[in-house]
């Protein structure tokens, strides 16, 4: 009898054991750590158009599959959680006037041309990296923190997930990379100066030949 | 006495009121004679062989109250060579030449012929029919209407192609009173925003080397 009810005894702390193993193993994940509250973005990157943005204005080329438009388009925060984005012609003719507003996007005005569901939707998804829109801090992992110089962060926002590297001394981004299958791989680069908005942005999207670049003319 | 002369004091001061405010702060007013501005236009335009000028542009964002600002040179040769050149703040550049159209913008260079291509064919007719003024004879795809202000004749041009009232609801172009060349151009969007251009420093008749207008 004692013996018996001691088997008990031994077979529940077991399963107790065996369910912490298992705890631990997901949990630790290699060198992956889970983010704490949504201070991670703050901590660890400058947002794409620096603290405290107003506007700037840049020299663009979009290229879509064989169409080459150019233009100036220009960005500026309207609010504390608006954005428009108006890109045009090199002769004021515009192409399309997008508006960001607390996580949602109104089309405001596009080009009949590029009047595009599927496009609207790259394009959205595209400029909300550079607006760090629907980037919650509790959907980043950090992927390698070690490395004083170049640190790395899979993030996940409201468009899919993605691969933020950031220089680690400027705290600044240099590329994003998506993992999506629906939009696309998506890779966004970065090259600064000293101001605080990029120097230069370059979107691509190769599965649909998309390639934006933008040059700062102006902050 | 003293009542009459008081009540035709007001009487004529009411009546400089009226009359000024019959003129709008922008001084425009209908153009007394159209038809023989388009023949003195007409005119000019047979007289006039060559233009180079500068210009500044304009656009105005108006719901974020916001403008951007460019400038560049212009050149125009009889009867259809044209070099549009933006030098700030940034490069790029637009020759037409008999029906060829060069496009370069920082080093990629694009070409295309508008007598093969219908928009482009249109791009070149408006863009020359802009800068001469000969846009308002085109009544197929224009509407237009006729004012003066003191120093400029102005028409103003709406389109009737539906493609074209999609990207400008009105084109005005203000003449020089003086020689009748292009003073300013003002493309107005649905939107309500609105792109000036204005020609300045303007020479007519002058030697413009073939350099200007090469595609290669």
């Amino acid at each position: 009898m004692i013996h018996y009810t001691l088997l008990r005894v031994v077979d529940k702390k077991i399963k107790y054991v065996l369910f912490f193993i298992i705890w631990l193993l997901i949990s630790a994940q290699g060198t992956c750590q889970p983010a704490e509250k949504s201070g991670i973005m703050q901590q660890n990157w400058i947002p794409v158009l620096g603290y405290n943005f107003d506007k700037a204005l840049f020299k663009t080329s979009l290229d879509i599959s064989k169409n080459h438009l150019t233009g100036l388009m220009f960005f500026k925060q309207t609010s504390d959680s608006s954005f428009r984005i108006i890109f045009t012609n090199e002769m004021g003719m515009k192409f399309f006037d997008l508006e960001f507003v607390k996580e949602k996007f109104i089309i405001q005005y596009c080009f009949p041309s590029l009047s595009r569901k599927s496009l609207m939707k790259i394009f959205v998804a595209d400029f909300s990296l550079l607006l760090s829109e629907k980037i919650s801090g509790e959907r980043i992992v950090i992927l390698n923190n070690e490395n004083p110089e170049y640190k790395e962060y899979k993030v996940k926002t409201g468009y899919g997930k993605y691969l933020f590297a950031i220089d680690g001394p400027t705290r600044k981004i240099t590329r994003i990379l998506s993992s999506g299958k629906l939009l696309g791989k998506t890779r966004v680069f970065f090259d600064y100066n000293e101001k605080p908005v990029p120097l230069r942005i370059h979107i691509e999207n190769p599965a649909i030949k998309l390639s934006m670049k933008l040059t700062l003319l102006d902050n | 006495m003293n009542r009459n002369r008081a009540f035709l004091s007001v009487t004529v001061f009411l009546m400089l009121l009226l009359h000024l405010a019959a003129f709008p702060q922008k001084d425009v007013s209908e153009m007394k004679n159209p038809s023989a501005f388009r023949q003195k236009l007409a005119d000019a335009t047979k007289s006039t062989t060559s233009i180079e000028c500068t210009f500044s542009q304009e656009k105005d964002l108006s719901v974020l109250s916001e403008k951007i600002n460019s400038k560049g040179k212009f050149y125009f040769r009889k009867k259809n060579m044209l070099r549009w050149e933006y030098t700030d703040p940034f490069q790029y550049l637009i020759i037409l030449n008999d029906g060829k159209i060069l496009i370069k913008d920082d080093d990629k260079e694009n070409h295309f012929d508008s007598r093969s291509n219908k928009v482009f064919r249109e791009i070149n007719s408006i863009l020359l029919g802009c800068v001469q003024g000969t846009l308002l004879n085109d009544e197929k795809k224009f509407q237009s209407a006729y004012f003066e202000t003191t120093a400029n004749y102005l028409v103003k041009l709406k389109p009737k192609d539906p493609q074209l009232k999609n990207i400008f609801s009105e084109i005005s172009i203000y003449f020089d009173k003086g020689d009748y060349a292009v003073a300013r151009l003002v493309m107005t969007e649905a939107s309500g925003d609105y792109t000036i251009i204005k020609f300045s420093s303007r020479k007519l008749n002058v030697t413009i080397p073939d350099e200007k207008f090469r595609i290669q």
